[in-house]
């Protein structure tokens, strides 16, 4: 197993998790969701982002509307169903003990 | 120098490179296929061209209208390669069972709905979308739109309605859910009301769209409106043309040009100016006048022409144009100011009246002298047109009007009255003095010319003759083919250019 695939896995696993909180307390379209991942270096390749955008709204968690834009396209804004927000409820809890548990044993 | 080539990413249409177009068709494809096996592939590779449309448009702007290849490769790489990307995500087959349940989902209630299907259609794919939406074959549809077309009519308000209410199928989701569900009356009453809705929204969108200079409306009236706009250019520049041609004969040729009739004009310029302009000077800024307006105002529509046709805008043509307008103003103010002072010599009228007789006969008989010119003026085949002849400096006009009065004896009185205009009431006299003309009464004949003559000198200025006949009672007036008698005073005559008598009976 490589450096490079550990890395691309551990960024998989929370990448899921960081776009629901993204999408927490506001509805965004998926460039914004992109910035704010490529700013804290979550991913490499937008490309990621639309199979996975398009899982979650499939599992329900997410849904969108359509928005006409000023300057080109219209745009898909994502927001969170009841459903995802009680599964970012979960995973918020599930990551404070994660969290805590890695750093426990990293810093020892 | 590139080929570029139009693309259309889900509704939006681009102008890429040609290369650049190769790299994303072959992108698009690579992703297509790497998701062969997923259920999400459509909704996938649509979100992906929706941010390729993004990305490309980032780089457009008013001036720079085509996305390059060094552009489209920077956008590819953002996005990233199909296969590296796709390799986690779309493995697993765990995913399969949720997504089977939601392409179900997509033809649901809410997210079924009616479009036009623009890909598939004869005018505006109103009936390819009700077949699609209804599940009926559209042959039959467009058969049944085309009876119902010949029968009522109404069919065609309607079809032009839901061509501006339904919209068209953008996108390949739009096209799924068009595919919608079998016709039942639950279906149809809530399609309607959503389509009143839609109405009510598409009025509003119609109001922004208008104002909006990008919509796709406003671009279908601006391709509209300029199509009209070259054919008034075109308009421009023919009778600009013709204008100009007119221009160039006469200035520079014989007005003999535009003889077209027997009668016509066969005066040049020069000629016509001798006739009836005050002066040489003031002929002479006529013409420069008419020149000058003749040429600003060709110009100007040659350019408004070209503007028109080529969408020139700049500057440089405003300032060209306001130029001509003012050398066209100055040409047509030079007119006015010169033309007001031949205007000036048909202000004052001036008669002069010669009495002839009187004669004692029961008859008067009339002899109209040969219409031929009297012979102290030589003909040479000068010009002539209707009612005129212009002999080396004589003018000759024919046609002299005859009124008839009742002779207060027994005798008749001829009276002869010349008149013309000019400037002054003593010029108006004296041209009408001027005026030469053959009548002479003896042995109770009346010989009386048709014509009468004046000098080049004096200008056509409105120079007539008129004979008043005083006709005492009992008594008449004979024509070679009429008889006037003392009961008919009322009526008048005329001796046309050909000598003949024409009778007016006057009618109360």
């Amino acid at each position: 197993m490589s450096l490079e695939n550990t890395k691309a896995q551990m960024r998989k696993g929370i990448l899921e998790f960081c776009i629901l909180s993204i999408l927490k307390n506001k509805e965004a379209y998926p460039s914004e969701i992109i910035e704010t991942l490529k700013s804290a270096k979550l991913i490499v390749v937008e490309g990621t982002l639309y199979p996975l955008l398009t899982r979650l709204k499939n599992e329900e968690l997410l849904t969108y509307r359509w928005e006409e834009s000023n300057a080109g396209p219209p745009r898909k804004y994502y927001s969170l169903t009841k459903i995802g927000k009680a599964f970012l409820e979960e995973l918020d809890a599930t990551w404070d003990e994660l969290q805590m548990a890695v750093n426990k044993i990293v810093k020892n | 120098m590139k080929k570029t080539i139009s693309i259309h990413l889900l509704g939006s249409n681009f102008l890429v490179e040609e290369d650049a177009y190769e790299l994303v068709k072959n992108y698009l494809d690579r992703l297509n296929d790497s998701l062969r096996n997923s259920p999400d592939r459509k909704e996938i590779c649509e979100d992906v061209e929706l941010r390729i449309a993004e990305l490309a448009t980032a780089y457009l702007s008013e001036k720079k209208q085509v996305v390059t290849f060094e552009e489209m490769s920077t956008i590819i790489n953002t996005l990233g390669q199909p296969e590296d990307f796709l390799e986690d995500e779309i493995a697993g087959e765990k995913e399969d069972k949720t997504n089977e349940k939601s392409s179900e989902k997509k033809f649901s209630k809410k997210e079924r709905r009616l479009f036009r299907d623009t890909e598939n259609s004869v005018i505006a794919g109103v009936c390819s979308g009700l077949a699609a939406y209804f599940k009926i074959d559209t042959v039959v549809l467009r058969i049944i739109f085309i009876l119902l077309g010949f029968a009522g009519g109404f069919i065609i308000p309607f079809y032009i309605i839901m061509w501006f209410i339904v919209l068209s199928a953008k996108t390949n989701i739009d096209r799924l859910q068009m595919q919608g569900k079998p016709i039942n009356l639950e279906n149809l009453k809530e399609e309607f009301q959503e389509a009143t809705y839609r109405f009510s929204k598409s009025s509003k969108k119609f109001e922004r769209e208008i104002s909006d200079k990008d919509s796709p409306l406003r671009q279908k009236i601006t391709h509209l409106s300029s199509f009209f706009t070259k054919i008034i250019g075109a308009a421009f520049l023919v009778f600009g043309s013709i204008l100009l041609i007119g221009l160039l004969t006469f200035t520079f040729v014989d007005w003999e040009v535009l003889h077209i009739e027997k009668n016509g004009f066969q005066l040049n310029f020069n000629q016509f100016c001798e006739l009836f302009i005050v002066n040489k000077s003031s002929a002479f800024y006529l013409w420069i006048g008419i020149l000058v307006a003749g040429l600003g105002i060709v110009s100007l529509m040659f350019i408004q022409g070209a503007k028109l046709i080529f969408r020139l805008e700049s500057k440089w043509i405003k300032i060209v144009k306001i130029a001509l307008f003012i050398v066209a103003f100055v040409g047509i103010g030079i007119i006015i100011l010169e033309g007001s002072q031949t205007g000036a010599d048909f202000t004052n009228r001036g008669e002069f009246e010669q009495v002839i007789g009187p004669d004692s006969t029961n008859v008067l008989t009339v002899e109209i002298l040969n219409k031929n010119i009297p012979d102290n003026i030589h003909n040479d085949e000068d010009f002539d047109f209707e009612g005129f002849q212009i002999l080396e400096n004589e003018i000759i006009q024919s046609g002299i009007s005859i009124n008839y009065a009742l002779s207060e004896d027994s005798l008749f009185h001829v009276y002869v009255e010349y008149s013309a205009f000019g400037k002054t009431n003593s010029i108006a006299n004296q041209r009408s003095k001027n005026i030469k003309h053959i009548i002479s009464l003896e042995n109770h004949h009346l010989k009386i010319s048709p014509n009468y003559s004046y000098s080049v000198k004096d200008k056509i200025r409105g120079q007539t003759v008129m004979l008043k006949i005083a006709i005492p009672a009992g008594k008449s007036v004979q024509f070679r083919n009429t008889i006037v008698r003392s009961e008919d005073i009322k009526d008048s005559g005329f001796i046309n250019r050909y000598g003949e008598y024409e009778h007016y009976v006057h009618e109360d």
